[in-house]
């Protein structure tokens, strides 16, 4: 009889980024995917968009970077030339949602990594799909090695073969 | 009766300003004690941010209060009327998330709210 932890198993993360206001700074997220019956939409193309729900407890402005909330200036109003924009600076994401184009494009899916257990022995899928700038998809194999989701020879294998390919799909070993 | 805790969302087009935000929460209190409801009492506040509605921010109050289900619906009338910037509050539970706005009946308020308890927990 097999031991419960040697039973196979199949998992999957997704990685991609959230703007979450007007900044141009993402939350990177790599996040289990519950359900695994949304992995082949995923790598159809058909579910790439990522829809999250924050609580956001503190915005900040960008004119003078004090509490949005008490000082007078106005998002989008132009001040001595520097359009005025709100930052959020206390931030929990609390629900994330996968849908086909979320409203903020640039809110999606980057890179998926399916992780199969048979026999005892790993294999790693990484999905490349279109990122935002080149160093997301070298951002997200940082991260899935940070958190030891994939070995040190699987990270460099793949971030070996997307340094020639833009997207596309890659499996170790 | 038992102290329970409201989640109410107002959605606004942009963010509010403490001042609006001050007013919005005596508007809400204000609109529980009126309607019969004790112990009235701000548990958190806090903005929601849902991404997919680009630019819709909501302002949230966790309220806590002792109140029937009639006065609870008495103060949400209470409040839309007297805010003429929402025209709909949204009422949370963790299980689900209504929509309440200036136009429906004094009964429907009343059944809305009466569904949304079942579902509270203190």
């Amino acid at each position: 009889m097999k031991n419960k932890k040697d039973k196979d198993t199949l998992r999957a993360f997704i990685f991609g980024a959230i703007y979450a206001s007007d900044s141009n700074k993402p939350i990177r997220i790599p996040m289990e995917l519950t359900n695994l019956e949304y992995l082949d939409k995923i790598i159809s193309g058909e579910l790439r968009g990522i829809s999250p729900a924050l609580k956001i407890r503190e915005w900040e402005c960008s004119i003078c970077h004090g509490d949005f909330e008490l000082c007078p200036h106005q998002k989008g109003k132009v001040y001595d030339g520097i359009k005025c924009r709100r930052i959020v600076n206390d931030m929990e994401i609390t629900d994330i949602s996968i849908v086909d184009r979320s409203k903020m494009p640039r809110n999606r899916i980057f890179d998926l990594l399916i992780i199969s257990k048979h026999n005892k022995k790993k294999s790693y899928i990484w999905h490349g799909f279109e990122v935002n700038v080149e160093m997301d998809r070298f951002t997200d194999i940082q991260n899935a090695l940070n958190k030891k989701l994939i070995p040190e020879k699987a990270a460099h294998h793949f971030s070996k073969f997307f340094s020639v390919n833009q997207n596309g799909k890659i499996t170790y070993p | 009766m038992i102290e329970k805790l409201w989640t109410l969302h107002f959605p606004y087009a942009e963010q509010i300003k403490a001042d609006e935000k001050k007013k919005l929460i005596d508007d809400a209190i204000l609109g529980f004690k009126s309607a019969g409801a004790s112990e009235v009492g701000i548990v958190d506040t806090y903005y929601v941010s849902e991404l997919s509605e680009a630019g819709m921010t909501t302002f949230v109050i966790v309220l806590s209060a002792i109140a029937d289900v009639v006065s609870v619906a008495m103060a949400i009338r209470t409040i839309l009327k007297s805010r003429e910037k929402n025209s709909e509050i949204l009422l949370e539970t963790p299980l689900m998330k209504v929509r309440i706005n200036a136009n429906m009946s004094d009964e429907a308020i009343v059944k809305i709210v009466k569904e949304v308890s079942k579902t509270l927990e203190k």
